[in-house]
Order: structure tokens, then C-alpha cells, then sequence
């Protein structure tokens, strides 16, 4: 019984045999990897692509949500912009409710100063960062995103990053908060007055007492300064308006949003990104300045 | 590429298995270049299945290669294709013989492609050098079980050929 079967082994294996390719082919892995590499960087691109609409979609319909409810917060996403900001001057007509193109030619960038940038300014690629101080998604983004964005492509020289204020109208003491952080901009504390902001958003929400967190990063005689700039200087919202009428030129209507600006093209991206995907998309952006 | 959490270097273990899994694969559809595509198919699909990175991946891709393998080997038409061109093995044999050889291995990929996916599943792993125990985890079987399964494999193979072919 065990011969036959061990016959009956042999003779199969005889027969799989002749499929056996000759060995003068040599599969090529090198050949097979790049192959696999190509195809994962298309899938990754078609991921982003589908994203990236995906969000500007999202954030079309929660304008459109805003626009019919002026004052409310989308959280999950970010925080629109509604019909009634005093500071940008939308036509009288219905709100437009159709997404930004997913790039668009520069306009001409206003003017930003110098202590709301970090990084080269030969890094290939800008981020310019729209956000509110009372939004939560932008307490989000700066709590996980932008830290990681500074660590790995500001440091590395591969990005520039520029903050951009866009109060919106639906919370009151957005535009306070953004005097306190430019004041601290003015007097060299710009950006762990930033973090600070946002890392404490809950608690002066609620009644507007910036100057109490703010005094809690920075020195006493730096917090007088800054307490004496919040209160007289008639030009620090300058850099403000600089940045809604930017804002207006980009077509922002939500915070988060960051516009990536490459070879002179500005691609927004409204929403609270997905930090990987957001790697991604900055990995291929990097790889690709210069080469248009 | 690092992927994961975990320590898994997928372009080691490509670079590790890839010649192998593409010969097994051609062993099946006949033709190298459709079984690099095929090969590459089963790494894509490791590549997106995170879950499988890591000791079981070997098993795993040989596994989905040789279903890719079979499935495509379902097909008649890709299969006389494949036939109509010269194996790589023939080239100093002579128009008899290759005549011949062809023959037989369009002979053997029908009785693998008609006596179950299991058994040729089996039967593909084992002559393709893999231990028992490698089979067994390739299959997600228990290892004291496969020599018996290789064996009504076998079984099944022989049984099919004759039905078909005759007893040669």
C-alpha cells in the first residue's frame, strides 16, 4: 500500500515536472519591485485625488449648510466661513456653494510678515495655513498636524509654512485672540503664543481671557508689552486684513485650510487633513516642484 | 519600504521570494512573462494587505500566487496562447520532442486546473520545494494533516489524468 502510494508520488511528481520554466529564465525582482513602486505611487495618487475631492465636496456641502444656518460650527471638518463676515465683502447675491478649484493660478501673494513664516525660503513647496483661533479643528491641526509638518518638512528644508488669521465672524473673540498672537509675533514670541492659543481654546472661549494663558508662556515683561500692543496699537490687525483679503483672492471658506502654493500654482485643501495622507500628497508635491 | 508598525521590510522579502514565487506561477501558466505579471499581482495584493505583513507573508503570497496561477490557468484561451509559444526548456530539443513536451505539460495544467483548487494547490506548493510544514502554513493547515492531503492529492491527480488521457 505505502509503495503503491509512494509510486503514485513519484509518477505525479514525474508528470509536475515538465512544467518546471528552464533555468536559463531568470525572473528580474528589480524589474518587478519598480513595477510594484509605480503602481503603489498611481493607487496613492488615485487615493489622493479621490480625497482631495472628497473634502472639497465635503466642504461644499457644509457651506451650503452653513449658508442656510448662518453662525454654526461643522466641527468634524472645520469651521465655514458663513454670509455675514464683516471682514470679507462677498457680493449680495446667494453665497456661491461650489468647492474652489482644486488648483488655481497664484494670485498675487499679500504681503505676509516675517514672524508667521517658518522654514527656507528655498523650500520648493508653501503652505500657507488659514485658520481661526476658536475653530477646533484648527486647535486639531496645530495640536497633531503641525508639529509633525515642522519636525519633518519645515526642519528638513522641504517646506515652508505660513500662518494665515481668517476670524470668523461666528466667534466672538477670534479676532482678539489673533491681536494677542500678532502682538507676541512683534516681540519675538509669535509662535509659542500660537501653540498656547490654541492649546487652551477651551478655556477662554468661553469668556475671552486671552491674557491669562498667554502670560503663562512667556516672560512678565514680554506679557506687558503684549498687553500694551492688544490694547493701543491701531496696526496690528494690518496683517490681518492682509491675510482675509488673501483669503478672499484664495476663495477660503472654511478653516482649516491650507494652500499649498508650487511652482507658482495654489492648491487649496479645505478641512482638517488625515496626517498620513497628508504626507503623501506633500511627498509628491515636493518631488514634483521644478519639474513643471 | 518599511510598512506598518511592525519591522516588516517588504523589499527583503520581495527581493527574498520573488524569483521563486514567478517560477512556481510559470510553472503553472507556462509563459515568464505573464507569470512576472502574475507574480508581481500577488505582491501588490500583500503589499495592501497589512494584516498578513510580517512571518506568515511568505505563506500568504505563495497561497494567493498560486490561486492567481490557477485562475488564469482557467482560461482556455490565454492557455493555447501560452502553448503556441516555445518553452524555455525546449530550445535544444528537438520539433518531436518539443511537439511532444508541450503536449504533456497542456496535459498536466488540465488535470491541475480540473481536480480542485485545494489539491492543486497542494500538489503546486509541494513541487515547488516547499516542506511540509511550509505548505501547511501557506494553506492555513494543520501540519501533521498535509502529508496525508498531498497524498489524496496525488490520488486525484493520478485519477483525472487517466480519466482524461489514459493510463500512460
Amino acid at each position: 500500500m505505502a509503495k503503491n502510494e509512494s509510486n503514485e508520488g513519484r509518477w505525479v511528481d514525474e508528470r509536475l515536472a515538465s512544467l518546471e520554466p528552464g533555468a536559463e529564465w531568470k525572473p528580474d525582482p528589480e524589474r518587478g519591485l519598480s513595477r510594484l513602486h509605480d503602481r503603489r505611487r498611481a493607487a496613492r495618487r488615485h487615493t489622493i485625488e479621490w480625497v482631495v475631492a472628497g473634502m472639497a465636496g465635503a466642504a461644499a456641502c457644509v457651506a451650503l449648510v452653513v449658508t442656510m444656518s448662518p453662525g454654526a460650527c461643522a466641527r468634524p471638518l472645520g469651521c465655514s466661513a458663513g454670509g455675514s463676515h464683516p471682514a470679507v465683502q462677498t457680493s449680495p447675491g446667494p453665497a456661491p456653494v461650489a468647492p474652489p478649484p482644486p488648483q488655481t493660478p497664484a494670485p498675487v501673494p499679500a504681503a505676509a510678515v516675517a514672524f508667521k513664516q517658518f522654514g527656507l525660503p528655498t523650500a520648493p513647496v508653501l503652505c500657507e495655513i488659514y485658520t481661526d483661533y476658536e475653530c477646533p479643528s484648527c486647535a486639531a491641526l496645530y495640536r497633531t498636524v503641525v508639529p509633525v509638518l515642522m519636525e519633518r518638512y519645515v526642519a528638513t528644508g522641504k517646506v515652508r509654512l505660513l500662518h494665515r488669521d481668517f476670524p470668523l465672524p461666528q466667534h466672538p473673540y477670534a479676532r482678539l485672540a489673533a491681536r494677542y498672537a500678532n502682538a507676541a509675533g512683534e516681540t519675538g514670541h509669535y509662535e509659542e503664543v500660537v501653540n498656547q492659543i490654541f492649546r487652551t481654546q477651551s478655556t477662554w472661549a468661553s469668556d475671552g481671557d486671552l491674557s491669562s494663558q498667554v502670560a503663562q508662556v512667556v516672560s512678565p515683561e514680554a506679557m506687558d508689552k503684549i498687553r500694551e500692543l492688544v490694547a493701543r496699537d491701531s496696526h496690528l490687525d494690518d496683517t490681518v486684513m492682509a491675510d482675509m483679503s488673501m483669503a478672499m483672492r484664495d476663495q477660503i471658506r472654511q478653516t482649516p485650510t491650507l494652500v499649498f502654493v508650487v511652482d507658482g500654482k495654489r492648491q487649496p485643501l479645505p478641512g482638517l487633513p488625515q496626517l498620513e495622507m497628508l504626507e503623501t500628497y506633500l511627498d509628491q508635491l515636493v518631488a514634483s516642484a521644478g519639474r513643471k | 519600504m518599511q510598512t506598518g508598525e511592525t519591522s516588516f521590510d517588504f523589499d527583503e522579502f520581495f527581493h527574498q521570494h520573488y524569483a521563486r514565487i514567478a517560477r512556481t506561477v510559470a510553472r503553472v501558466v507556462g509563459d515568464p512573462m505573464r507569470a512576472e505579471d502574475l507574480a508581481v499581482e500577488a505582491f501588490w495584493k500583500l503589499w495592501r494587505h497589512r494584516e498578513a505583513h510580517g512571518e506568515k507573508a511568505g505563506g500568504w503570497v505563495y497561497r494567493t500566487a498560486i490561486r492567481l496561477a490557477l485562475n488564469d490557468l482557467r482560461g482556455a484561451k490565454r492557455r493555447s496562447h501560452y502553448e503556441s509559444q516555445a518553452g524555455p526548456a525546449l530550445v535544444t530539443a528537438n520539433p518531436e520532442e518539443q511537439r511532444a513536451a508541450a503536449e504533456e505539460r497542456e496535459q498536466v495544467r488540465s488535470v491541475l486546473a480540473a481536480i480542485g483548487e485545494r489539491n492543486a494547490e497542494l500538489l503546486l506548493l509541494r513541487s515547488s520545494g516547499l516542506a511540509y510544514n511550509d505548505v501547511a502554513a501557506a494553506l492555513d493547515l494543520n501540519p501533521s494533516s498535509v502529508g496525508v492531503m498531498i497524498s489524496r492529492a496525488q490520488q486525484a491527480f493520478r485519477k483525472e489524468y487517466v480519466k482524461q488521457y489514459g493510463e500512460k
